[in-house]
């Protein structure tokens, strides 16, 4: 059996209160299907212009590379 | 009140009173059925509740109660809404079955006693609980039945069935009412009276239960769920209350004001010998959780429980007030479990279990939460605990705890994958959308939660313009959980802690 801690106020507040950043992770995983990378980016609701170079470096990274993931990223997504 | 999500409605609590519908307050429910933690702790009656199931009801007025005599029992119902939410909660039920269930060990003192019916219904909630009284030499005795069930879009209503009973209520000693002693054994390998003498043997200073309570749902499944619990009287002082559960295992819960934690000598020596294991003492826990907070212990709930497949398993449940000019209000409720346990690669693992986050809505947007769970990662970190598991259910939590870096159990990739088909049938969505959610479905990995979460095409939903991974996972239910070593969770949930 399962209980839940599910709260409105706490998940109002760090919702609200959340910073937006590229889900580098969805992407990549997106990417993994098959997906094209303007696909992706589309259903993410970005463009190319709205993210930051690590991670416009990282969409030209073939998705299972985790190497080079990590050497752009820092960690492996 | 607090402003709460209701969690695993599917799963949720059944009270004890009848005007308690599932959705979440801070105080603990009097009957709940079991959770991943199978603990008990004491609610604000000071009745036995498991403080693991996170929902808590929020009161809501009955209709009725409506007075019935002891002959009115033996005929149909009379009151159309009542006798309405009776067939829809079991159309095999009746108050006369009903009432025998209660009376069964003591056949005449159901034409002394009195009888009220008391039931509630709205859109996703019905409940109906008779209660009885009847004369004691030790004066008037209440006991009662409840039936209650949710409904919701994506589970239909399954009844769910408590019972509250007094020990001198029962002359014979420990029984079970007939609905129950037959599904007793798909359950419990030991009898009741095993049972209660096997948590003697553990929780050998509790006195004398005072209140006892079953309840059971599920009872269609092969193994209907079922659960016992009661209060008890130990010399400390602090209410205790006990709980036998599913998994074998046994919780005790001793409810203690801060002051008293402090002392260190409130608690019995069970509960103080489990928490050992863990290096910190529940008032050196509280304390870390707690200082420079917004908010301060009102009262906590300590508990430990042994048996089951968990080992060194404890739970804190706070009750919080504010400080300063807020110091009278009640600011929520947090509840937690630790325990180890081996995980899917059979490697030892210390596992964190969130049962209950609850923020009244005065505190909203003053960083409470933030700061609470915040606090509660700094401990898991002081801990070195390596997951912290949840149930995300209704409403924000299937979609929030995705967010927030929450990864998919194994057992509910297929579950989630198969609520969001369901979702995608009936929504129009445009061929591209419907064609990237194929892909993320196809690909029913751990992290599949994320990527639908982030889904951020406009699409209408119940005539309302969301986002599609709104649309997709709010009110969506699945076992999730954190991986403390993963950085990618990490750094998701920096997003919204940091």
């Amino acid at each position: 059996m399962d209980s839940s801690p599910d709260d409105t106020a706490l998940h109002e507040e760090l919702l609200a209160g959340g910073r937006e950043e590229f889900p580098v992770e969805s992407f990549l995983l997106m990417r993994r299907t098959g997906l094209t990378i303007e696909e992706c980016l589309d259903a993410l609701g970005y463009k190319v212009s709205d993210l930051s170079f690590q991670h416009r470096a990282a969409l030209a990274v073939e998705p299972n590379d985790e190497e080079q993931l990590k050497a752009l990223l820092g960690y492996v997504p | 009140m607090s402003s709460t999500i209701q969690p695993n409605l599917a799963r949720a609590n059944i009270a004890s009173r009848a005007n308690i519908r599932p959705a979440a307050q801070s105080a603990a429910p009097a009957e709940q059925p079991g959770t991943q933690t199978d603990s008990v702790s004491l609610g604000e009656s000071g009745q036995a509740a498991e403080v693991a199931a996170a929902p808590v009801p929020e009161k809501k007025e009955d209709k009725g109660p409506v007075k019935l005599k002891p002959s009115d029992l033996s005929r149909p119902l009379s009151h159309p809404k009542a006798s309405q939410i009776l067939k829809a909660l079991d159309p095999e039920l009746s108050l006369s079955k009903l009432s025998k269930t209660l009376f069964e060990n003591d056949p005449a003192a159901e034409h002394n006693s009195s009888f009220e019916l008391r039931f509630y219904e709205d859109d996703d909630w019905k409940s109906l609980t008779l209660v009885s009284t009847r004369p004691l030499s030790n004066g008037e005795v209440a006991s009662q039945i409840h039936l209650g069930a949710y409904n919701s879009a994506e589970e239909p209503a399954k009844p769910r069935f408590s019972m509250e009973y007094k020990p001198e209520e029962i002359p014979s000693g420990y029984q079970l009412p007939d609905l129950m002693q037959k599904h007793w054994g798909k359950v419990f390998d030991k009898s009741p009276k095993e049972m209660e003498a096997s948590l003697k043997e553990q929780f050998g200073e509790l006195g004398k239960a005072s209140k006892i309570r079953l309840y059971m749902s599920d009872l269609d499944q092969e193994k209907p769920y079922f659960s016992n619990s009661w209060e008890a009287q130990p010399e400390s002082g602090a209410k205790t209350g006990v709980r036998l559960s599913q998994d074998g295992s046994a919780s005790l819960t001793q409810t203690v004001t801060p002051e008293e934690l402090e002392k260190g000598d409130s608690l019995s020596p069970a509960v103080r010998e489990v928490w050992k294991s863990w290096g910190l003492t529940p008032d050196e826990m509280v304390s870390d959780m707690f200082s420079g907070s917004l908010a301060r212990p009102a009262s906590v709930d300590v508990g430990v429980t042994v048996g089951g497949d968990k080992k060194d398993m404890v739970t804190l449940g706070v009750e919080m007030k504010g400080r300063a000019e807020d110091k009278d209000k009640t600011a929520g409720r947090v509840v937690f479990s630790l325990y180890n346990k081996d995980s899917e690669d059979g490697k030892n693992t210390r596992y964190a279990y969130h049962n209950l986050l609850n923020f009244d809505k005065e505190f909203q947007g003053k960083g409470l939460a933030k700061s609470v769970l915040r606090s509660n990662f700094a401990l898991y970190d002081r801990l070195k605990i390596d997951k912290v598991d949840l149930y995300a259910a209704i409403t924000v939590g299937g979609y929030a705890w995705a967010k927030y870096g929450w990864q998919l159990k194994p057992d509910s990739i297929d579950k989630l994958a198969e609520q969001v088909r369901e979702r995608v049938d009936k929504m129009k969505l445009k061929p591209k959308d419907k064609k990237v959610v194929d892909a993320i479905l196809k690909a029913k990995g751990p992290k599949m939660n994320w990527a639908l979460s982030d889904l951020r095409q406009k699409v209408e939903k119940d005539g309302e313009e969301t986002t599609l991974g709104k649309a997709l996972l709010l009110g969506s239910r699945w076992a999730g959980t954190f991986d403390r070593h993963d950085q990618a969770s990490m750094k998701r949930l920096e997003r919204y802690l940091g």
